[in-house]
Parts: C-alpha cells; structure tokens; sequence
C-alpha cells in the first residue's frame, strides 16, 4: 500500500509489483511509476511524449 | 500531376509517398499518424498501399461492424444515392421511416423515438440539450475515465483533462465521479441533476465494464431524484458487445440511448434514443441539415439486417469470450487483467502499451490504445475464429519479446 503524489489517496500494489511497474490511482487516475519496490516508491509516470496513433 | 498512379479498373489514386506528403502538409494534424496508408478493405482486413494486408483490430474504432466492403451494406448506398441523396427533417422520407421503426425494434425497452444525427460527440451533445430540456436542470453527473466526445458539450462529460484544458471554459454543470462507486455517486445526483452519463463499458477509458450493482444504483438514484440516465452506447452498440446495445445485456432500462460509430456503416451516422421519461421536448431546438439522410439511413438499415443475416450478436458474444478466454490463459508476465465483452476486449500491461502497436503491426495486427496502458481490439463483428486466434498468437509473441 502506498500513497497517491497527486491527491493522496491509497493505492494497491501487487505482491510481485517491480520497478518500472505503472500503477495508476482508482481515485484521481493519474499515472504513478513504481521507481522502488524496497521501500515502496512512487513517482507521477512521465507523460507520454510518443505518438501512438490515438 | 506528380504521385499520381493508377490502379486496376482505371480508378487514378495516389503513391503511398504521395499520401503521406499532402496529408502532412494539408492536413491540421489533429490525428497522430502511423506511417500506414490504408487504401482497401475486406472483411476484417485491410490493405496497405504496397498491398500488405492486416487483421484490423480497429475497425475505425469500432466503425466496421458488418465488416469492410459489406456488399449489402454498398449495394443500399449506391442504390439510394441514384435515388434520393438528401431529404431534410422537414419531409417525410421512406428510407428514414424504414430506419426508425428497425431502431424502435432494437432498441432497449421503452426507446421508441430517435434524432437521427451525425457522429457520436453530436448524439451525445443532443441527449444532454434533451435531458436538460425535459428536466429543467442543469447538471450533469459523468464518470472519471468516462469519454463522450470532443465537441463543448460532450468534452465537459468526458473526464480526460487534456482534452478538457486546453478548451476550458467548458459547459458548467458537469462534475465527474468514480465508476462503479455507488456511494459517492448517491452524494452527487441531486435535485439539480438533469442526468447520470455513463458507458456500459468505458471504452476510451481502458475498457472498463460498470457493475450490475452500480448501474443497478444509478437507475434507482435517477428515478428516486428525478433524473435522467443517458447510457452512451456509442462504442458499444450494434452488436459490439453480444447484444444489440451493451445495456440489453446488462438488463438496464436507460431514458436515453446514444449510438453512433457502427450504425451507418461507415457514412458518418448518429442517434439518440430516448424513453417515456423524456417528454415536451420543443420543435426545433435541436435540429440537423444532413440528420436522417436518405443514403445514411439507407447505409444503417443494411447494417442492422447484416447483424441479424450474418448472427452476428450470437457470434461477438461467443468468438468474442472464447477470444477473451484465450488471452486469459496466455497468462503473461506483462499482462495485469484482461477485460472486455463480446468482441470489445482490452488487454492492461504492467507498462506503457503504445510500444507494443507497431510489432503488433509488423506481425499483420492492427490495434489501438485505451489509454496508457490497455490494448485495445475492436475488430469487426465479422472476424472469424482462425483470425482471432491470428490476433492471440501475434500478441503473445509480441509480449513474450
């Protein structure tokens, strides 16, 4: 369990979560990167700069 | 005239290389490109312009329903175009006539009138001017992760910020609350409410099914307080799902229906639908030139006897779950969930999935986005079985990599 960086609310990670994992937040739905499973980190995902056809 | 090239049958067309250079160069660029240029159809193929074919898992985002090229579906077009093009709402026409009264059959219970339109974002923004009116309210409860469009109405129900900021004011009102979350949305619909939006299945959104429970909840809210429930099949109608409208199949009675994408078969085509609950709407508050054209109506009524000719609500449902199934048990080390019904499916990495597109692609798979991290298939409800198993062994190949 760590805390949402944009609004603070709880978010799940599974057991076998790993770094580079993206989560996102079932409250605000931003797009967090897990940057460290030991202890649990997490950072805003950077937003996509790549164009994927949508 | 330079890039001019022409095809068997003496139709003149451009070079891929042509294409490329004047959409770039005259075109607002609105659209993200992949450096694919489509020139043909068939079924649940496309052709590129060096005539390389793809399993196309977008179908027009979920335009191509009957398939490419539906021979019935061209043969009612070019029929009426030699017949009559366009009637104005202001007459009578047979070809309307005909389509209504096949909506008013397929339609969930109590729909039985429609707007005909011409795009998703245009139903949507009638089914709110006609919630508003019938109602006397003002706001509009959505949901986050819900997409409705990009016009000033429906872009203040869709929850994507940026689509939204760029744009902002945006119509008052609106406010977004969590999917599937009965509880803050019994805190949000109020005597003010005009309407609850929802999709049965988000698409744009991740392809994310609402609950029985939750959509159980919003119809009770919207009765106990007066509101209205505007279900937006736009991406899930015509079939996609199993069902003529994903609604059906969740056995919800919704006062408005929106539908769009698969119904005109390709020709730009839209409708809301609307229930017993939706009264005194005024003559010519909302109104459209080209809304129920002949050539559109005629083009949707070929896709509605296409769906019943070719079975095609039993075969999404069942090519559909065993094609959900079979990405199941694929059971990757990249994949966190499969989601989906009947032939709407949305496969969520661990990871962005944007990279993943283009080896989907190079191994004769087109697919789409739902977001960031979901894969999406929408083929047409055509696609056979053996295709379907194409599009499993291209993807597990894709994420085993």
């Amino acid at each position: 369990m760590a805390e949402c960086i944009e609004c603070g609310a709880e978010v799940e990670t599974s057991e076998d979560a790993e770094e580079g994992e993206i989560i996102e937040c079932p409250e605000c739905g931003v797009e967090l990167e897990i940057i460290s499973v030991e202890p649990l980190e997490l950072a805003l995902a950077p937003e996509e700069e790549e164009d994927w056809g949508e | 005239m330079d890039g001019i090239s022409v095809q068997t049958g003496g139709q003149a067309t451009i070079s891929p290389q042509t294409c490329r250079a004047w959409e770039d160069a005259h075109s607002v660029g609105m659209y993200a490109k992949r450096d694919i240029v489509l020139v043909r159809g068939e079924g649940a193929t496309v052709w590129d312009g060096a005539g390389r074919a793809y399993l196309d898992c977008t179908a027009g985002v979920g335009v191509a329903n009957v398939g490419h090229a539906n021979a019935a579906v061209a043969d009612a077009v070019s029929r009426q175009a030699r017949l009559l093009v366009t009637c104005h709402g202001m007459f009578y026409n047979d070809a309307r006539a005909r389509l209504l009264k096949q909506l008013a059959d397929i339609a969930p219970p109590g729909i039985d009138r429609f707007f005909l339109c011409n795009s998703g974002s245009e139903a949507v923004e009638g089914a709110l001017k006609f919630a508003r009116m019938a109602t006397g309210r003002s706001e509009v409860v959505a949901m986050v992760r819900g997409f409705h469009g990009k016009t000033f109405g429906a872009l203040s129900a869709t929850w994507e910020a940026k689509y939204r900021e760029p744009f902002e004011p945006l119509v008052p009102g609106f406010r977004h609350v969590p999917l599937n979350d009965a509880a803050v949305l019994a805190e949000a619909v109020s005597e003010r409410t005009a309407a609850v939006l929802l999709e049965i299945i988000q698409g744009e959104g991740g392809i994310r099914p609402a609950s029985a429970e939750f959509l159980e909840a919003a119809r009770r809210l919207c009765d106990e307080r007066g509101a209205l429930l505007i279900v937006d099949e736009v991406q899930t109608g015509l079939g996609r799902t199993g069902s003529w409208f994903a609604c059906q199949g969740m056995g919800l009675r919704p006062d408005l229906v929106t539908m769009a994408k698969a119904l005109g078969g390709g020709l730009a085509m839209g409708a809301v639908g609307v229930g017993p609950r939706v009264e005194n709407l005024q003559r010519l508050t909302h109104t459209t030139t080209f809304g129920g054209a002949p050539i559109a109506c005629a083009a949707a009524s070929a896709v509605i006897a296409e769906v019943r000719r070719l079975d095609l609500l039993r075969h999404a449902a069942e090519a559909g779950g065993a094609f959900i199934d079979r990405l199941r048990v694929l059971n990757l080390r990249k994949v966190r969930e499969v989601r989906g019904r009947g032939l709407m499916v949305g496969v969520e990495l661990r990871q962005k999935a944007g990279p993943f597109l283009l080896p989907l692609a190079e191994r004769g798979v087109l697919a789409m986005l739902a977001g960031n991290l979901v894969l999406r298939f929408l083929p047409p409800l055509v696609i056979s079985e053996a295709e379907l198993e194409r599009v499993a062994a291209a993807l597990e190949e894709v994420l085993h990599a």
